[in-house]
């Protein structure tokens, strides 16, 4: 259930996402990926991670 | 690593224990807990007064930036306008000096109706709504006591709370997973309520309980949700809506920390409080053994640091911690965190197990995290 395994190395490429910053995101079309990076971006700005929420309920 | 030192920032409140419906999957009456049946049905003013100068206080000292409170049951509205009204105005009234205040409610959505909205606008209360699917998916369970269907009353509901003057309040749909719904099919169904966030929810179950269907050979759950993900889920386009799942998965996959309890291992923000003020670690111990959501304290008795400093909520709270020597092991434990901790309850060995949904969870966030990766190749590639 492993498979071949990811084609990046993720410890070298989150730090690009990271380092992309905002105005380079805004260019790319809005999909499921970018909104992750914006989410992680936020997070990251926020200096902490979020604690997790409740499953049955939804706040935001 | 999570400690008890971590304020809480979430408080899940039981306005009200029981419900109009009878679900025959509700983890609340259907599972192992039968301790609602000694609590009071709604909760009493003084209790809420309790409870509010217990969220005050915690806010306060821990100068919280925000705090949430989930309004909950049971069925939330059949607390009344007035009592809702009253617990909303006194969180305001508490909270007005300090940390912003973000109120919502998750209905079944039966009793939805222009004065309740009218109360959800006057008090900025988001509105999310439990339906699982199309008349014949949801009707699998979610029916009245005399067996006839919910659903058009759920329909009826939603379509008042996606009026313009009442989208803002839709906060999206709770969909409990069963695997005789064809994945898409459910997908799509409650697309055309114009949800802005969907969560898909696995059937809270342990190794001593097990969910339907239950087959780690064949990992059917695994096969429902990446299903979904395969129509949800686009590189060239924003997707229809959001599935809070997927997007733990997808943010997890990139590096980054979850937003609930399902996945990713992070430390619990909240508690629950039931009608009588009890306070409880969550609603999925509910399906571990009777009274294991329990933690033996009350807002008369006990403060929210009580809560937090507390050996068991402490525990409980752990995240990755917290898990089994064969989890902390696992290559994907950093994606998936265990899965839910309910889940993981065996008799003979507590907590410290592998989740009953692990072989499905494994697959499932595996194949999310390489789709992911190799789509984050060409993202970076136009950046450079």
């Amino acid at each position: 259930m492993q498979g071949p395994g990811p084609q990046l190395d993720i410890v070298t490429d989150i730090p690009d996402v990271a380092g992309i910053g905002w105005e380079a995101l805004e260019r790319l079309p809005l999909s499921a990926l970018t909104e992750s990076a914006r989410r992680i971006l936020r997070d990251a700005e926020g200096g902490s991670a979020p604690l997790v929420s409740f499953q049955s309920g939804l706040d935001d | 690593m999570p400690d008890g030192s971590i304020p809480l920032r979430q408080f899940v409140v039981k306005v009200h224990g029981l419900c109009n419906l009878a679900c025959d999957h509700c983890y609340v009456y259907e599972l192992r807990d039968t301790r609602w049946r000694a609590r009071p049905a709604v909760m009493a003013e003084p209790t809420m007064r309790r409870l509010v100068a217990r969220i005050a206080e915690h806010a306060h000292r821990h100068r919280l930036p925000e705090v949430s409170v989930l309004l909950h049951g049971g069925e939330p509205f059949l607390a009344g306008r007035t009592r809702v009204d009253l617990l909303c105005r006194l969180l305001r009234e508490a909270l007005a000096d300090g940390p912003r205040l973000r109120l919502s409610v998750q209905t079944n959505g039966t009793l939805l109706n222009e004065p309740w909205l009218e109360l959800c606008h006057r008090h900025d209360i988001r509105v999310g709504v439990s339906l699982d699917g199309a008349a014949a998916h949801n009707d699998l369970h979610r029916r009245r006591r005399n067996g006839t269907s919910t659903h058009a009353a759920v329909e009826r509901g939603l379509r008042l709370l996606r009026q313009p003057e009442h989208r803002d309040r839709y906060a999206g749909l709770l969909c409990t997973v069963d695997l005789r719904n064809p994945p898409a099919e459910t997908y799509r169904a409650l697309l055309e309520h114009e949800p802005p966030v969907i969560d898909l929810l696995l059937p809270h179950a342990t190794w001593q309980f097990p969910p339907p269907g239950h087959d780690p050979a064949q990992r059917p759950y695994a096969a429902w949700l990446l299903a979904v993900f395969a129509e949800w889920y686009r590189t060239d386009a924003a997707p229809p809506t959001r599935i809070r799942f997927f997007e733990d998965l997808l943010d997890l996959s990139l590096g980054g920390a979850p937003r609930t309890e399902v996945v990713g291992g992070g430390p619990a923000g909240f508690a629950v409080v039931e009608t009588d003020g009890s306070i409880h670690l969550g609603d999925a111990y509910r399906a571990v053994f009777d009274g294991a959501s329990e933690s033996g304290l009350d807002i008369r008795t006990a403060d929210f640091d009580r809560v937090v400093d507390d050996p068991g909520f402490a525990e409980a709270r752990l995240g990755r911690a917290g898990l089994a020597p064969e989890c902390q092991a696992c290559p994907v434990m950093d994606l998936c965190g265990g899965g839910m901790r309910a889940h993981r309850y065996r008799p003979s060995t507590g907590y410290r197990n592998r989740s009953v949904y692990c072989a499905d969870l494994m697959e499932t966030v595996t194949v999310v995290r390489d789709r992911v990766r190799s789509d984050l190749a060409p993202l970076l590639e136009g950046l450079r």
